[in-house]
């Protein structure tokens, strides 16, 4: 199912690269858990939550927030389905342009 | 012009996307960015330029947000830079340890960009705080009191009411020296890092001799040695 997120028109560019900066990080996101690098999986998901909702994705800081707390305490599973959900929102969500500024 | 317009600000966090949004919204207002993804590369740009405000996260490697806070508070030319620290840590304790070295705001992550807008315009328009370039500053020659406190066949360690900025030259006048017989004064360069200000209102500098020869450094040593005996 397609989820649309309305973004400003002068963020818009910056939210559709944070969009695709996702899709490539995911592929470090199954790396450091094949390799249990719960370490590194928590420093990228710290990030995410650190910056999903400023570009727009509040979802994306949500899940970011889960996972963090996932991989400091080593569990590997719900690491696993919590990086699923990021594959699924950023596979699934579309940018719509709206008028206006972000601030 | 707009009260933003023509102001600067330093944006530290390790995170590029986190650098790119904040760049975003300041630019947007007519501010003037510089990005630091390190304590060290944050260091770097206010020995060039020092902002009007500071923006700094915590969380970093290999130095903190907490390093870089001792640090601009160590230093008299930057203690009075406003400083925000924006972080997603929000436990009492990071935020009274932050308050504590001297930020006036803290703000949580995820970023509210309306409200980092915000505390930046307040402290901007409340700052007394100017801008330095010191890149561009003119330099002075100067004749002031000093007096030795430390020595060694390397360098002196000096107490004076200035601060000499690293890498200056300096000569000294001192009759303790003259037994050296120079032909001329010696030489000295700063290296400073941080000098911070004593109790007394002056300022400790490390002075390091240049083109010693390896009589005036044994005749050095002799002095020192003698000084250190008394």
């Amino acid at each position: 199912m397609a989820i649309e997120i309305k973004v400003p028109a002068d963020l818009a560019e910056l939210a559709r690269e944070f969009l695709e900066n996702r899709k490539t990080e995911l592929a470090l996101f199954e790396r450091f858990l094949r390799e249990k690098n719960f370490k590194e999986v928590a420093r990228l998901a710290h990030n995410l939550k650190g910056n999903g909702a400023c570009y727009g994705f509040p979802q994306l800081t949500k899940i970011g927030d889960q996972l963090e707390v996932a991989a400091k305490a080593g569990e590997l599973n719900d690491c696993a389905n919590l990086v699923r959900q990021i594959q699924d929102f950023v596979q699934n969500t579309k940018i719509v342009v709206v008028a206006g500024v972000a601030v | 012009m707009s009260m933003t317009s023509g102001k600067s600000v330093l944006i530290v966090d390790d995170s590029p996307e986190l650098l790119k949004f904040l760049e975003k919204i300041l630019v947007n207002v007519g501010i003037t960015i510089t990005k630091a993804h390190t304590v060290t590369e944050a260091w770097q740009a206010i020995q060039t330029t020092a902002p009007h405000v500071i923006i700094t996260d915590l969380e970093m490697a290999p130095e903190s947000g907490f390093d870089f806070l001792e640090k601009l508070r160590a230093n008299p030319s930057y203690i009075r830079i406003p400083v925000i620290v924006l972080s997603s840590r929000g436990d009492r304790s990071a935020i009274n340890q932050a308050m504590g070295l001297g930020a006036k705001e803290y703000v949580q992550k995820p970023l509210d960009a309306s409200l980092i807008l915000q505390k930046v315009k307040k402290l901007l328009h409340s700052s007394q705080f100017t801008s330095l370039d010191f890149k561009n500053m003119p330099t002075v020659e100067a004749k002031v009191p000093a007096s030795i406190v430390a020595g060694s066949a390397g360098g002196l360690q000096v107490e004076s009411p200035v601060r000499l900025a690293r890498d200056s030259s300096a000569t000294l006048e001192t009759a303790s020296l003259g037994a050296m017989k120079f032909d001329r004064v010696p030489t000295l360069r700063s290296s400073n890092n941080i000098a911070k200000m004593n109790e007394r209102g002056g300022f400790l500098n490390e002075l390091r001799f240049l083109g010693l020869t390896e009589e005036q450094m044994r005749s050095l040593e002799e002095i020192i040695r003698r000084w250190h005996t008394k």
